[in-house]
């Protein structure tokens, strides 16, 4: 957190530079950094970002002598921030009176259900279809597979998603072009109704954005059953005499899906990163938009507050892969 | 007695890229209802891929079963479809293997692995397998079988898990129960339980078991048939009792004596069979043993002896009669000449 604040500082320009004819006056662009507290000293404009300014008010009170307490006891009443640590992100600099909390919230959602359904699709599609490329190893179907699992890795989605509005939407006009279908308010603050208005708008996003998900687990899945297929307990689940579809299932899959589960820590943060091009490619009104917007806009608390959101993202997705692990393998116990 | 299995002149071979590997050459053999017989032999002479191909559970490809019959319970094995088949295996063949540490499937309740064949075979419900587990454990002698039927594998030592293969291997009361050096990963004190084990569960049960070994200290006590193979060949087969005392080809001799005595002190130094199986890739048309026989003549890098009977129920693939004495001293004579 502290990297991403003073890194994004260190950059040239402010949040109220504006060449040209858009430029503001002296005095307004001061009177914005000021409530801003972007005159402040820029370890007591940490503080009062993590803590509040209340907070960093109270300490200047109490000891005047700190070097930059005397910007601090000028301002600190305007009150912008209650400080990270209570739950607020502060407010927007560039989106006059708007809140980050107000803005992620409004945006964040929506991320969610394009990058779930998007690591969702990739699991439906690449387990059966590494699956299948495993047990008709050296096929045709097997080289369709792979094929299609390189094309899959090297295809960006900033190419693959225009591909496919021009096929499905312009020249065969199945689904929407663009935006999203959801309306809030949303079960669970994320789920939202299943209209067909939502997934068709859904279709081709999550398309784009998860079929590198499908082309990297479909490798994984093929690669790990292959070996799981040698192995000893298969051989013994055959001398058992049962038939191939419960060897697959109950004997085979759930061993070869242990460095599935791996990598889906990694994966979505890939789906992360691969929902700002995603979603501004389909003109979906997530978080992804306001992350680079805010960066060229060096509006720092959307930059700060949407970084912090997807490091908890983040830290909870491979806290879920966690738990996965151990309830795939009865090895792993936590303690 | 009547016969269970008749083996006739079964052929598996294994396509790689390297070339052909002739891994079983032609064997064929007999198992009575209710008999033990062991199939000894050292590493890569075909033992296990031959009880194997029994059952066609070689990797198919690159193995391939190209010859023979294999003759159970009135139908060729090998004729059937792989639906037919499954209902012999496991339920009236079972098979239980060398290395008990990756032979059960770690993410399964040993519970549920030996349920799912009950279930399969006997068609019996839930309850009713978890019950048969339950007893089958506490046959092979598991303490607190019904608390473990949860235990995933892990948590099992190794002896403990070859029990388990054992139940799982005899839970639909096999009338050939087939155990591929069963013994081979375990602590001596272990094996000797193991055998132990096996033996008396066959007392109680009756079935045959096709007992694979490279160890002919084991065989002496259980089994009661000994058929000795060599390069993807039989070439003795004898009563167990034949075998110690009148070895007929000079391979078995060879593995006699380097069983370690203790009976015999320190007088007695171990002689091993010198040299190395041959390549399978590639069979001349001569003994395979020749290369590394004392006895060999010219005979032998001419022809493949076939197996011809010695004595009752003792057969040998030898051209030279090794328990004629004159044989055994000239064969001495030159075993000097060349330390010398």
């Amino acid at each position: 957190m502290l990297t991403v604040f003073s890194m994004m500082r260190a950059l040239p320009g402010g949040p109220f530079d504006f060449e040209g004819d858009k430029s503001l006056a002296k005095a307004v662009t001061d009177n914005l950094e000021r409530r801003h507290h972007l005159d402040w000293s820029e370890s007591w404009q940490f503080v009062s970002y993590v803590l509040g300014d209340d907070v960093a008010g109270a300490v200047c009170e109490t000891i005047p002598s700190i070097p930059g307490c005397d910007k601090v006891l000028d301002g600190y009443k305007a009150g912008v921030s209650r400080g990270v640590i209570r739950g607020d992100l502060g407010m927007a600099m560039r989106q006059r009176g708007r809140t980050i909390n107000g803005i992620i919230g409004e945006s964040f959602p929506v991320s969610l259900q394009l990058g779930l359904m998007a690591i969702g699709f990739g699991l439906l599609t690449g387990i059966p279809l590494g699956t299948i490329a495993a047990l008709k190893q050296n096929t045709t179907i097997d080289y369709a597979a792979s094929f299609f699992a390189v094309l899959g890795l090297s295809v960006p989605s900033l190419v693959l998603g225009p591909v496919l509005i021009w096929i499905f939407a312009l020249k065969l006009g199945w689904f929407p072009v663009s935006t999203w279908g959801a309306q809030p308010p949303f079960f669970l603050g994320f789920i939202p109704a299943p209209t067909k208005d939502f997934f068709m708008h859904a279709a081709l996003p999550v398309t784009a954005l998860g079929l590198a998900l499908t082309a990297s687990i479909a490798r994984l899945t093929r690669a790990s059953l292959l070996q799981v297929i040698g192995e000893d307990y298969i051989r013994t689940a055959r001398a058992k005499g049962l038939p191939q579809s419960t060897l697959i299932v109950r004997h085979a899959l759930r061993n070869s899906l242990i460095p599935v589960v791996t990598i889906l820590g990694p994966l979505t943060a890939s789906v992360v990163t691969g929902s700002f091009v995603t979603e501004f490619v389909f003109g979906i009104p997530g978080m992804g938009k306001h992350f680079i917007t805010s960066i060229n806009n060096r509006d720092y608390s959307m930059i700060s507050g949407v970084t912090l959101v997807y490091a908890l993202l983040l830290v909870i997705a491979n806290m879920i892969v966690d738990i996965m692990y151990a309830w795939l393998d009865p090895r792993i116990k936590f303690e | 007695m009547a016969k269970l299995l008749e083996v006739k002149n079964l052929k598996t071979q294994f396509f790689t890229q390297d070339g052909v590997v002739h891994a079983v050459n032609g064997i064929s053999y007999t198992v009575d209802k209710g008999e033990t017989v062991a199939i000894v032999g050292e590493s890569g002479c075909g033992k296990s891929v031959g009880v194997m191909s029994l059952i066609r559970l070689i990797p198919q490809p690159p193995g391939k079963i190209v010859d023979g019959e294999v003759w159970f319970d009135g139908q060729d094995l090998l004729k059937l479809s792989e639906d037919e088949l499954r209902h012999v295996r496991g339920n009236k063949i079972a098979m239980i293997f060398q290395d008990p540490m990756t032979s059960l499937n770690p993410v399964l309740t040993i519970g549920r692995q030996i349920t799912e064949a009950l279930e399969l075979h006997l068609g019996m419900n839930r309850e009713q397998s978890r019950k048969r587990a339950v007893q089958l454990l506490e046959m092979v002698g598991i303490p607190g079988a019904e608390s473990r039927l949860d235990d995933y594998p892990h948590q099992f030592s190794g002896g403990m898990r070859q029990r388990v293969m054992i139940a799982m291997g005899l839970s639909c009361d096999p009338q050939l129960l087939i155990a591929d050096e069963p013994t081979t990963a375990l602590d001596v004190t272990i094996q000797a339980q193991i055998v132990d084990l096996v033996a008396n569960l066959k007392e109680e049960l009756g079935m045959a078991i096709i007992w694979i070994t490279h160890d002919l200290g084991v065989v002496a006590g259980m089994a009661e048939r000994v058929i000795v193979m060599y390069a993807g060949f039989i070439i003795e087969e004898a009563p167990v009792d034949q075998i110690y005392t009148n070895p007929r080809h000079p391979y078995t001799l060879g593995l006699l004596r380097s069983i370690p005595r203790l009976d015999l002190g320190r007088q007695k130094r171990l002689i091993p069979v010198d040299g190395l199986p041959p390549d399978l890739l590639d069979l001349p048309n001569q003994c395979p043993f020749a290369p590394r026989c004392t006895f060999a003549i010219d005979r032998c890098w001419q022809e493949n002896p076939p197996l011809e009977v010695v004595g009752p129920g003792h057969t040998a693939a030898c051209w030279v009669d090794i328990s004629d004495v004159k044989v055994q001293i000239l064969a001495e004579e030159d075993a000097n000449k060349e330390a010398a």
